[in-house]
């Protein structure tokens, strides 16, 4: 607690890496966690670090063909915990950690860059197929299985009429509360946001925001739909709560600007608690969320913390 | 006070994090060497089946309802409300004897069996505007469309899911911006491949190391466009797959198209050296330095391939080769033919020339100036050399026309004609002469210098031999060589022109003092007459005394002011 009694945010360990990082995720039930990038020669670059005591320990420095633009754990069992990755050049692997070599899994999803992708089914959480959703630069959602290859196991395109698609940033699993159920929502550059119902496979709702949607997320995948935060650019966060669709206006909203206006990049909730949630800004802030029902605020602010380092893209909760 | 109270809580606080931290990390840890453990051990639950989108997993599902229930492969996505578990499944059998109450799946189990998809798809689709997308979809219909179980072509009229598939088929209507249409986006984005995609592609494959694709590529990129790029890239791919006849052929294609092109040169030096012709791999190498003489890659290639060449023929390539095509006007002199005999030292040189023009007045390549001498050991003028068959590596360089040729060749043919003292090379010049004519069929050329540069590069092609060089300055008015020169003519180049022109007495004798005082025109020529050595200058002054003196009396008296203005006395 400071002096205003609100909880910091304070920085642990600051390790510093030869890579850049596009996204980092904690290797669940471990204490281990992932880096996923690009090297200096533009190759991809994979570190697995764990924690220890009061350092992190470099496992495992792996370089790959393409450079990594994003991964997930969410597709993967317990037991394997494999990753799945996109990359520059629009593959979908998985990786098994203990045997880097060759991807358990790959596949030619995208044309182009895969910008971003989530996982869920896996891990003993949640119902259903264990499956990825992937959106890339050329605009297609396409969700795959990995018992299937090179055949997603649904997509949507965008209509070919027209001048070029807009490309997808973001995308987030949900609604997944048996197993036949989940929704998938997907964020475009244009401000599009639109959720596709995968039952149904088709579009449940769309709507359109000012800015171009950097990161989207439900606050759980495995239970019904009950709000969800989409981040833009220019500094702004709307949730949307999810649980009362109204046919022709949609799902209410709560718009909060923040302070710092820069681009919003993604939001991250806590999964042991729905309320909390963790925006990454564009200047290197983290800014932690508590939601709270009052019609003024999406949330008030608990706790913000400013980082002198480039902007954070990525932030993987623990969970445990 | 307070402050001091709040950072000893805030240590207070961050030391109970860090407990909790290690705390956390070691359970963590634990639970992962458990999971690891227990992996083996764990009978995993079923996983729900992938979602239904294409028709292979689908041939199954001609049972009925029920059996499909129990094949726990295709449940889960395949029916509303059943679920994988086998309990559910059993639900509706034990029903089977009544009637099913309206809301059971039984009730609409019968009515969903029924169910014509084709018609509900035509209907559905007729209503869609989009004529194109239509098409697209039928086609990928089957692939695309993950509607659990459905699969539209079939006649199976499994279709738990039509409701929802016609709602999927709304889509398109819908949303104008028909993000729930099923379509796909071509494979290129801009069409038809292009030459240069392919070539591009095959680039692509060839840094891969996948050889056979880029040549399959690199076909493909020609078929549409040949192009000089295309061809030696694809003869380079063949250079990697040893097909060393292949990537010759290319490599001849891409230069016909492009005959500058320095890797296709080089790349055909490459593959005629593997298939051992190894003369001719010299000549391309020899070409590609030609154009890129910086190029030291080039440079080592040619010295290798010239290495090879030398060690399996035993015969010596010469150095030396002279930039200049020479090509003797064939103004006649047949006459001259007897002329060797009569050892003058212009003589020998019209009659090399007007031997091999009267053999065979035809262009051809340029002799290094050391073949026409191939066995002379005598004369260092001449240059060492062996005898190099004609044809062989020799590439004709840029020919300039000179009417001073024509004018030159007059004179040469005049010369035979005219007695003349011996000279040190006579002999040598005729055997040589025999033999040029013999052996070799030359046309050459001297062309009148314009610079300096040109000059001396010439000369020093000539290599120290005189009859040549005379022939240069023969082929030079002497009026421009104040211009020629400028200010850059350097004693020796001076010594060895004086040297030279003695060839040119008596007959040229005018004209060779007309070249003397030219000379003296030229910029700074005190200087460098200043720069003649002792040495140099006591043999020019021989030279003078012995041989210009003889030549006609008229002379005499220009003779004696210039010897004065060269400082010979």
């Amino acid at each position: 607690m400071d002096a205003r009694r609100m909880p910091q945010i304070l920085a642990h360990i600051t390790h510093p890496v030869s890579c850049t990082i596009h996204e980092t995720l904690w290797v669940p039930c471990s204490a281990k966690f992932v880096l996923l990038g690009a090297t200096t020669r533009n190759n991809g670059a994979l570190q697995i670090y764990e924690l220890e005591n009061t350092e992190i320990k470099k496992l495992k420095d792996s370089v790959k063909v393409d450079s990594f633009k994003c991964g997930t754990f969410g597709a993967s069992s317990l037991e394997n915990r494999h990753l799945a990755t996109g990359d520059y050049k629009g593959k979908l692997c998985t990786w098994d950690l203990e045997d880097l070599s060759l991807p358990v899994f790959h596949t030619k999803a995208h044309e182009s860059i895969i910008n971003a992708i989530d996982g869920i089914g896996g891990l003993a959480v949640g119902y259903g197929a264990p499956e990825i959703v992937t959106g890339g630069r050329d605009g297609r959602v396409l969700v795959w299985d990995t018992r299937q290859k090179d055949i997603p196991a649904a997509s949507f395109e965008p209509a070919s009429t027209g001048g070029a698609a807009r490309e997808c940033w973001a995308v987030g699993f949900g609604n997944s509360y048996n197993d036949d159920e989940r929704c998938v929502l997907a964020g475009y550059d244009n401000g599009d946001l639109k959720m596709f119902d995968l039952r149904l496979n088709r579009l449940r709702w769309e709507t359109t925001l000012p800015n171009g949607v950097c990161g989207v997320e439900y606050d759980r995948k495995d239970i019904k739909a009950n709000k969800c935060v989409a981040v833009t650019l220019e500094g702004k966060m709307h949730a949307f709560d999810l649980r009362t669709q109204h046919p022709d206006k949609g799902f209410a909203m709560l718009t909060e600007k923040l302070k710092h206006s820069t681009t919003v990049w993604g939001v991250k909730h806590l999964p042991q608690n729905r309320e909390i949630f963790v925006t990454l800004g564009g200047d290197g802030s983290l800014s932690l969320y508590k939601y709270s029902r009052s019609l003024a605020s999406t949330g008030t602010l608990i706790s913000r913390v400013s980082q002198f380092v480039d902007h954070l893209i990525r932030v993987s909760e623990s969970w445990s | 006070m307070d402050v001091q109270r709040q950072i000893r809580e805030n240590t207070l606080e961050l030391h109970e994090f860090l407990n909790d931290l290690k705390g956390w990390e070691s359970t963590v840890k634990e639970k992962e060497k458990n999971l690891k453990n227990q992996s083996a051990v764990n009978g995993s639950h079923v996983t729900p089946a992938p979602r239904k989108n294409h028709s292979k997993t689908l041939d199954n599902e001609t049972k009925g309802s029920q059996a499909k229930a129990k094949d726990k492969e295709k449940t889960a996505p395949t029916t509303l409300t059943a679920s994988k578990r086998k309990e559910k499944s059993e639900v509706p059998e034990s029903k089977a004897g009544g009637t099913a109450a309206s809301h059971t799946y039984d009730y609409f189990r019968d009515k969903w069996d029924r169910f014509d998809v084709d018609a509900a798809l035509k209907e559905v689709e007729s209503e869609n505007e989009d004529e194109e997308n239509e098409k697209v979809r039928k086609a990928q219909d089957k692939i695309v469309l993950p509607v659990r179980g459905s699969e539209p072509k079939r006649a199976n009229t499994k279709s738990d899911e039509t409701p929802a598939k016609i709602g999927a088929m709304e889509p398109g209507k819908l949303f104008g911006r028909g993000l729930g249409t099923m379509d796909r986006l071509p494979a290129y984005d801009e069409g038809m491949p292009t030459a240069t995609s392919e070539k591009e592609l095959g680039n692509d494959y060839f840094k891969e190391g996948k050889y056979l694709k880029a040549v399959d590529c690199y076909s493909r990129s020609i078929a549409l466009q040949p192009t000089a790029i295309a061809y030696a890239n694809r003869a380079m791919a063949a250079l990697k797959l040893k097909k060393y006849q292949e990537a010759e052929d290319d490599c001849t294609e891409a230069i016909s198209l492009d005959d500058r092109y320095t890797k296709a040169y080089s790349r055909r030096g490459t593959a005629r050296r593997e298939l051992k012709k190894l003369l001719p791999a010299v000549e391309d190498f020899e070409f590609a330095l030609r154009l890129e003489p910086e190029n030291k890659e080039l440079k080592k290639q040619y010295e290798e391939a010239r290495e090879l060449y030398e060690k399996s023929t035993g015969t010596r390539l010469p150095d030396t080769k002279v930039p200049v095509r020479v090509r003797e006007i064939s103004s006649g002199n047949s006459a001259s033919q007897e002329a060797p005999g009569a050892a003058k030292t212009t003589v020998p040189a019209a009659a090399k020339p007007t031997v091999p023009v009267a053999a065979k007045p035809t262009a051809v390549p340029v002799l290094p100036m050391s073949v026409t001498e191939p066995e002379s050991k005598t004369t260092k003028a001449f240059g060492g050399g062996a005898k190099e068959s004609s044809g062989a590596s020799i590439r004709p360089l840029t020919q300039v026309d000179s009417p001073l040729v024509v004018a030159h060749a007059r004179t040469a043919g005049n010369v035979p004609k005219v007695e003349k003292k011996k000279s040190v090379d006579s002999e040598a010049i005729q055997k040589a002469a025999a033999r040029a004519a013999a052996a070799v069929t030359a046309d050459r050329k001297v062309a009148a210098p314009k610079t300096a540069y040109e000059f001396e590069s010439m000369w020093k092609g000539f290599d120290g031999n005189l009859d040549l060089q005379s022939r240069l300055i023969k082929v030079m008015d002497p009026a421009s060589l104040p211009g020629v020169f400028k200010d850059s003519l350097t004693a020796t180049v001076l010594v060895d022109i004086i040297r030279c022109l003695q060839l040119l007495f008596p007959d040229d004798a005018s004209f060779a003092v007309q070249i003397l005082e030219n000379l003296t025109k030229v910029g700074r020529f005190s200087m460098t007459v200043m720069f003649l050595s002792a040495k140099d200058k006591s043999e020019l002054g021989k030279l003078w005394d012995e041989i210009f003196m003889k030549a006609s009396s008229e002379l005499h008296p220009k003779l004696a002011s210039l010897r004065a203005t060269y400082r010979l006395t």
